[in-house]
């Protein structure tokens, strides 16, 4: 028998890095939905080897789109990198007042009103994702952007289109976005099509089959932040083959 | 010497000019922090040099290394006490109280790190119990009320000895683990952190304790030097040898832990590991601080403390706790920044930084930090109140006045003493 | 599959470079920029959806949700797309499409860079120093010049060049600048805006595909494949096209047919791409070789015998006989008696030559030299297969620098793997050659089988001027009755016209959206013609390099501001309502040319609103509308973007194997192309950045200027958005460490480029990207008084205007600017 779908939706997001190019265009749509200030990237995309690991030689330049190995023989790829919402999240246990939470969907969310700024979920994130408001931010010209409005779930104020001066935020799954039946803008902004968001609770979800299937990897499992970020890994076929 | 139980000879303060001098010079020094502070409160931490790369700086290792002089002032006091090292028992007010204004100043200085400072409170509104910084502070809340208390005993002990015996003995007994407890949970904020190669080692807490310990009883062997200086009263030879011997066998500890850790990591050359390693040896980017600890808080030290021709020269106790202080507060430096500045990503183009300007990159791959005036200023601050602490508690409690008390026979009277009779 | 353990997350290598010492200096605060605005007010009032086109300078098109509030754009997202075409069948699948520069775009419109008044210059041409004006003031000087000038040199000394800044139908490249030229006698630039640079492969693909001396061929056309007919391609071939980078809603069908259809992905180009790095196979050519390597696999074709021989002789020249005396097609009148004006063919079933009409024609020969009325004549095709023979793959590598053993598996693949498409950027177009290159890739396609069928073809736009132009009726709209059309200057004739009147004198021109003082190739020679016009009018959004040398600059509006519509090379027509009004005292540039046309005694031509103009161009409602749009209701299209009408769907360009040449087949053996040496697609080195050149041991390096996906060609720069992620906005050289090691180069270190034409100067950024010999600056980037993103210059100051002769047989794609066909050297500059 199927399993059935439960009633809690079990938030996951999958990126393909196999059509991933790099474009930025995600972390662009991140900014703007999320109104957030230059210097500010939730959401970055990282040059790296394909799967993050090979034996070419490295870039010869530390900078993004610069490509390993020795010409014509490169490898590139792009990863990007955002909260991953880690189901055991190092963020969420050393908060010392709750303010980073978990939410019963898997989605780890900031409560602006009670963070007092003390970034040590920023030292504790093996990710590197949190971003604080270090002072007086800077915006692109035109006024707030993107949702624009406050939104709170569980009593906790999680969007804010200016989050206070002296407390960390971070992505939020478009939390406000998802908990009316829309998808997070970074997957709807993709060009590639690249991001796959649902809910792994629901077999028959286009996520579930990609999890499920054995196809995503997490980063670092080895720590054991069980993220509910997946990713599609880089297959490149062997020319020659049809 | 007296031995009767006649009032305790006490020695008139006089009214110097030059400690209020001092005490201006401290006010003034306090008086800039606060400014900082406002300063700081206006533009908020965008006035440090902290960013999202090396989100914990001067503020976070000055704490630890604040809890440290704390914990390792009480252990030494305490371990007088508990393995009955008499030479040393006449410097164990001192370093009670010198454990008291260490940790107030380090409680004091996580304030301006604190992006919503006013939000303090909800620390103890909404406690997260698996926190590292929650255990933190109640150990710190709970340390340093025992220190008051340890302090008010072991002066009532003072005055004494007799009835408060007991009392004083049972402080000790709790202050030991107490204080090791205190800065094994501050050790336990990083070495817990997965997060972190660079942190996340058993090591931790007793790499702390260790240095605790050494900076801890070099601070009170220089406010020892100091009180002998400027308060008129001499540390016996015994005394001496036995400051001697703690620091320089928790040197050596401190020493080898920290060198049993780079040797783990050498050897294991693991790729992530070993990159914030050779950001500190020799060639990296930070490697300044491996010579202030290895050999101005290392070599030098020892040198000074056990070479029998440097040993004799004047001040050379003095110089060497001094160097022994610098040295832990480099390895400080060393733990929390290289803990930030080792990249967590060595993708291009790394992390974002927080803030925006035109002239240097939105990314770091390799964390950028030096302190701002604020930070300084702040930190001098909070170091100027902690001067202000001893001298205050050191002149009004005369904690090392002789006494009636057990060891005082080791604390000789100076010739001038003024014996009311 | 590897684990992403933490080893490989952090990198495969301990390389690390730099790092701070000890603090350099102490400081209070991080010095903040100034420039920016944040509003404190939360969005509360009532939020509206708009439905538009995105029409800055990119083909994608894409379709924006544009959210306002309280009269202020505050989101941009991509929209979906209408499912049914004009007639009602079920379109294929769209994906909404955006990227990263589309979702910048409210911090393009709304940024400080905007211009906000018109305004006169004061101060010597360049000098920046302007007065604030009125739009009455400005356009009376504007007016009163053009008259002036006029009447004093002859009309055509005005010369109106709209440009690609925008694609829309009534502001951009095909747009009412044209009609303000013919309205008032003038001469305009290029519309369709192909002849900077991207009109050598489409000068190529009339040669092989249209007969541009037929009147019905209104002097020539481009179009491609719909982007979704890619995916029946069983192989795609990216021909100097970084479709990841520079098309980059359209890699995601690529990646469809990947993954989906297991389609083979093959990327050919100098640099080592996005694109590259996700084909199957990259194939490193040595820029403007690319003919050799056609050559090559053409030489393998033959090889093999995979030549498509029932397609050659159904749908090519190739079976026609030519006459070895002088190369020209033999006719069937001059050596069959009876026959009528014919091509001549040699049957196979009954060993007879005979005219192509024939009846009795059973199997015309395809190779072979037959023996005609003395003559000794081959078949075009053998005449191509004789061609071909000296391509070995040897040769070919020699050419090419790609591995011989590689050119014989791209002919393998090539006459195994059917249908194959081809995908072919603008930047084969950026080569004197060009049209040479894309000759031979028609030529290539076409004895393989594969024009004209789903999944073939060469495209370049998906759909290139058949969705773009043909739904219109843009010849009346510019040439209103009682009008002539705009006398055409193509913007490769600028300069001649200036400095020498040639072919008439030039005296004023107007810019509107056109960055021609900085994107147009020559620029030292651009600029030096522009001191030399009497009058220059610039209308503009941002402060760019041509509006630093204006006379006049007049506000223009962004794409929120004004209406308009958009159609698009992905077949779906976009209403581009005015969302906003106009900031500051912008105007539309429809609104600006009426106020002129109207001083100069023209304003009866004017008189519509941008929807009536709309309506008459699209001829809604009349039954003599283009077959596309035929049937079309006002009513719905301004709800949905709406698919064209197109036979097939998805779209390919001579599915019905009926070309507009002179013989109706493909003609890859070009008759017209005699007199230039170029009747086949036999390799010709680049004009300037070849190893034969003189000039090589001066200049060894070729300097390519190619795309970059943060900005939109010269749009987009400033903004700081885009800025953050693409080096602080500041323009780099990419340089292989093999040439950067002998001339000490070091990544970061400040490098002059030069040539005998100019310089520039900025940055290295070393990458194993690029082939050793050949370097790379991403243009686009400013050079103004206010704003440089190069240290010093510009690329175009190394770039050239040596136009080709050939091209000229192709009245809508006379002329090119070659841009990477430029040499230069490269040094480390002490400042």
């Amino acid at each position: 028998m199927a399993a059935k779908k439960t009633s809690i939706p079990h938030h996951v997001m999958v990126i393909d890095t196999n059509r991933c190019v790099g474009c930025w265009s995600c972390a662009i749509a991140c900014k703007q939905v999320n109104n957030e200030p230059l210097g500010y990237f939730w959401n970055r995309v990282l040059t790296t080897a394909p799967n993050q690991s090979t034996t070419a030689k490295a870039p010869a330049s530390n900078n993004m789109d610069v490509p390993w190995g020795t010409y014509p023989d490169c490898e590139l790829a792009y990863l990007p990198v955002a909260c991953q919402q880690c189901n055991d999240a190092p963020c969420v246990k050393v908060c010392p007042v709750q303010a980073t939470f978990r939410r019963d969907d898997g989605t780890v969310l900031i409560d602006y009103n009670r963070c007092i700024g003390c970034r040590y979920c920023m030292a504790a994130c093996p990710y590197g994702v949190r971003i604080f408001n270090w002072g007086d931010s800077n915006y692109a010209p035109g006024g707030v952007v993107g949702y624009g409005k406050e939104y709170s779930t569980e009593d906790r104020l999680v969007f804010t289109p200016e989050r206070p001066k002296g407390v960390v935020e971070k992505c939020t799954f478009c939390v406000e976005r998802i908990d009316v039946g829309e998808l997070p803008f970074c997957v709807e902004a993709c060009p590639l099509g690249a991001r796959i968001f649902g809910d792994l609770n629901d077999p028959d979800s286009q996520v579930s089959k990609l999890v499920n299937n054995g196809g995503g990897e997490q980063l670092h499992p080895e720590l054991g932040t069980d993220p509910n970020v997946y990713y599609l890994p880089v297959a490149r076929r062997v020319p020659g083959e049809s | 010497m007296a031995t009767t139980t006649a009032a305790i000879p006490v020695r008139a303060t006089r009214s110097y000019r030059p400690i209020w001098a001092w005490y201006a010079a401290l006010v003034v020094l306090m008086a800039w922090g606060l400014a900082a502070w406002i300063d700081e409160l206006r533009y908020g931490l965008a006035a440090t040099g902290m960013r999202d790369v090396v989100s914990w700086g001067m503020y976070i290792f000055t704490f630890a290394f604040f809890i440290g002089l704390s914990a390792g002032g009480l252990i030494m006091a305490s371990s007088a006490e508990v393995f009955g090292i008499k030479a040393l028992k006449p410097l164990s007010r001192l370093g009670v109280l010198s454990a008291a204004a260490c940790v107030a100043v380090a409680a004091l200085m996580i304030i301006p790190d604190l992006g919503q400072p006013f939000r303090v409170g909800n620390i103890f509104i909404h406690p997260n119990w698996t926190s590292p910084l929650i255990w933190d502070i109640l150990i710190i809340t709970v340390y340093f009320v025992f220190s008051i208390v340890d302090l008010y005993v072991l002066q009532r002990h003072a005055a004494e000895p007799s009835r408060w015996k007991t009392v004083a003995r049972v402080m000790a007994y709790v202050g030991l683990p107490t204080a090791i407890l205190l800065h094994s949970v501050t050790a336990w904020i990083f070495g817990l952190q997965i997060a972190r190669s660079w942190w996340n080692t058993s090591l931790m807490a007793p790499l702390f304790v260790v240095s605790a310990v050494l900076s801890g009883t070099a601070l009170v062997t220089l406010l020892a030097l100091c009180a002998q200086r400027f308060g008129k009263v001499e540390l016996s030879q015994e005394t001496r040898k036995w400051l001697r011997g703690f620091i320089v066998i928790s040197l050596f500890v401190d020493l080898f832990f920290v060198g049993a850790d780079y040797i783990t990591v050498l050897w294991g050359n693991v790729p992530a590991d070993r990159s914030a390693l050779n950001l500190v040896l020799p060639g990296g980017p930070w490697a300044w601080l491996f010579w202030i600890e290895w050999i101005v808080g290392g070599v030098i030290p020892l040198a000074f403390l056990l070479v029998p021709r440097l040993k004799k020269m004047p001040g050379a106790l003095g110089l060497a706790a001094f160097l022994v202080i610098v040295g832990v507060y480099a390895f400080r430096i060393e733990l929390v920044v290289l803990g930030f500045v080792n990249p967590l990503t060595q993708f291009p183009p790394g992390n974002a930084v927080g803030t925006y300007n035109v002239q240097t990159s939105s990314f770091q791959l390799i964390g950028r930090y030096h302190p701002t005036w604020v930070e300084l200023g702040i930190v001098i601050g909070l170091v100027a109140l902690f001067a202000a602490l001893i001298t205050i508690g050191y002149r009004a409690l005369h904690v090392m006045e002789p006494s009636p008390a057990a060891g005082h026979r080791h604390a000789r009277m100076p010739a001038e003493t003024k014996a009311s009779s | 599959m590897s684990k992403f353990s933490r080893r490989s997350f952090l990198g495969g290598s301990a390389a690390l470079t730099g790092g701070l010492l000890v603090a350099d200096h102490l400081r209070f605060l991080e010095p903040s920029t100034g420039d920016l605005v944040s509003s404190e007010e939360f969005l509360t009032g009532k939020e509206v959806v708009y439905r538009t086109g995105h029409s800055n300078n990119c083909d994608g098109a894409c379709g924006h949700l544009v959210h306002v509030t309280d009269g202020r754009v505050t989101m941009v997202g991509p929209a979906s797309w209408g499912t049914t075409t004009v007639a009602g069948e079920q379109a294929p699948t769209f994906h909404p499409r955006i990227c990263l520069r589309g979702l910048s775009q409210i911090s393009n419109t709304y940024s400080p860079d905007r211009i906000k008044y018109p305004y006169k210059r004061v101060g010597a041409r360049g000098s920046g120093k302007w007065q604030r004006i009125t739009w009455d003031e400005a356009t009376t000087l504007i007016a009163d010049n053009f008259k002036r000038i006029q009447a004093k040199y002859g009309k055509t000394a005005v010369w109106v060049a709209p440009y690609t800044g925008s694609l829309a139908v009534l502001e951009g490249v095909i747009g009412a600048g044209f009609r303000f030229a013919s309205v008032i006698g003038a001469s305009a630039g290029d519309s369709e805006g192909d002849n900077e640079g991207d009109s050598a492969t489409p000068a190529g693909w009339n040669y092989v595909l249209v007969d541009p001396t037929n009147p019905s061929n209104a002097g020539g056309f481009f179009t491609g494949h719909e982007s979704v007919d890619f995916m029946s391609a069983k192989t795609i071939v990216f021909w100097a096209n970084n479709v990841a980078e520079t098309s980059i809603p359209d890699w995601r069908i690529m990646c469809d047919a990947r993954d989906q259809n297991g389609t083979r992905l093959i990327s050919v180009d100098p640099r080592f791409t996005v694109t590259c790095a996700q084909s199957d196979e990259f194939v490193p050519i040595r820029p403007g070789a690319d003919s050799a390597l056609i050559d090559g696999i053409i030489h393998q074709i033959f090889q093999n015998g995979t030549y498509d021989a029932a397609y050659i002789r159904a749908n090519t020249v190739g079976p026609y006989l030519i006459d070895p005396r002088d190369g020209t097609w033999l006719r069937a009148n001059k050596v069959i008696t009876g026959a009528k004006d014919d091509y001549v063919v040699f049957d196979e079933s009954d060993k007879k030559i005979k005219a192509a009409g024939d009846p009795t024609l059973k199997t015309p020969a395809v190779l072979g030299t037959h023996v005609v009325a003395g003559l000794q004549a081959r078949t075009a095709l053998q005449a191509l297969a004789d061609m071909a023979a000296k391509y070995t793959p040897e040769y070919t590598e020699e050419l090419t620098d790609v591995p011989a053993a590689q050119v014989v598996s791209l002919g393998q693949i090539w006459g195994s793997s059917k249908p194959l498409a081809v995908r072919v950027g603008f930047g084969l177009s950026h080569w004197y050659h060009g049209d040479l290159h894309m000759q031979a890739l028609l030529t290539l396609q076409a004895i393989t089988g594969n024009i004209g069928v789903h999944g073939g073809g060469v495209t370049t736009f998906a759909g290139g001027m058949a969705a773009t132009i043909a739904p219109f009726d843009l010849f009346d709209f510019w040439a209103p009755k009682g009008t002539k059309i705009y006398t055409l200057l193509e913007p490769m004739n600028f300069c001649d016209a200036v400095e020498k009147g040639d072919p008439f004198p030039v005296k004023a021109a107007w810019f509107p959206i056109d960055n021609f003082a900085q994107q147009m190739s020559d620029r030292n020679r651009i600029r030096a013609a522009m001191e030399q016009l009497e009058f220059v009018v610039v209308s503009d959004y941002s402060m760019t390099a041509t509006a630093d040398l204006a006379d006049v600059i007049l506000p223009a509006c962004t794409y929120f501001e004004k209406t308009d519509l958009l159609s698009s090379n992905n077949f779906y027509l976009q209403f581009m309502p005015k969302i906003i009004d106009p900031l500051f005292e912008s105007k539309s540039d429809l609104d600006a040319i009426r106020m002129i046309a109207e001083k100069m005694g023209y304003g009866e031509y004017f008189t519509e609103t941008p929807e009536e103009f709309l309506k008459q161009i699209m001829k809604i409602g009349q039954s003599d509308a283009d077959p596309s749009v035929r049937g079309l209701t006002w009513e719905r299209l301004t709800t949905e973007a709406v698919r064209l009408n197109t036979d097939p769907m998805p779209y390919v360009p001579f599915f019905n194997q009926q070309y507009p040449t002179k013989s109706g087949k493909i003609e890859f053996y070009v008759e017209m192309l005699l007199p230039y040496d170029q009747e086949l697609c036999d390799h010709k080195e680049p004009i300037e950045a070849s190893p034969t050149n003189p000039k090589f041991k001066q200049y060894p390096l070729v300097f390519l200027s190619t795309h970059t996906k943060f900005r939109t060609h010269s749009q987009f720069v400033n903004l700081p958005w885009l800025k953050e992620i693409n080096n602080g906005g500041d323009g780099f050289l990419e340089i292989n460490p093999r040439d950067a090691a002998p001339r000490a180069i070091a990544d970061g270190d400040v490098v002059r480029i030069f040539n005998d034409r100019g310089q520039m100067k900025v940055r290295a950024r070393l990458t194993e990207s690029m082939k050793p010999g050949v370097v790379n600056c991403y243009q686009g980037g400013w050079d103004t008084i206010r704003v440089k993103h190069y240290i010093e210059g510009h690329p175009n100051n190394l770039t050239h205007q040596i136009a080709k002769p050939a091209q000229s047989l192709i009245p809508n794609f006379p002329s090119n600017a070659a841009y990477y066909d430029v040499l230069v050297q490269v040094e480390k500059s002490g400042a």
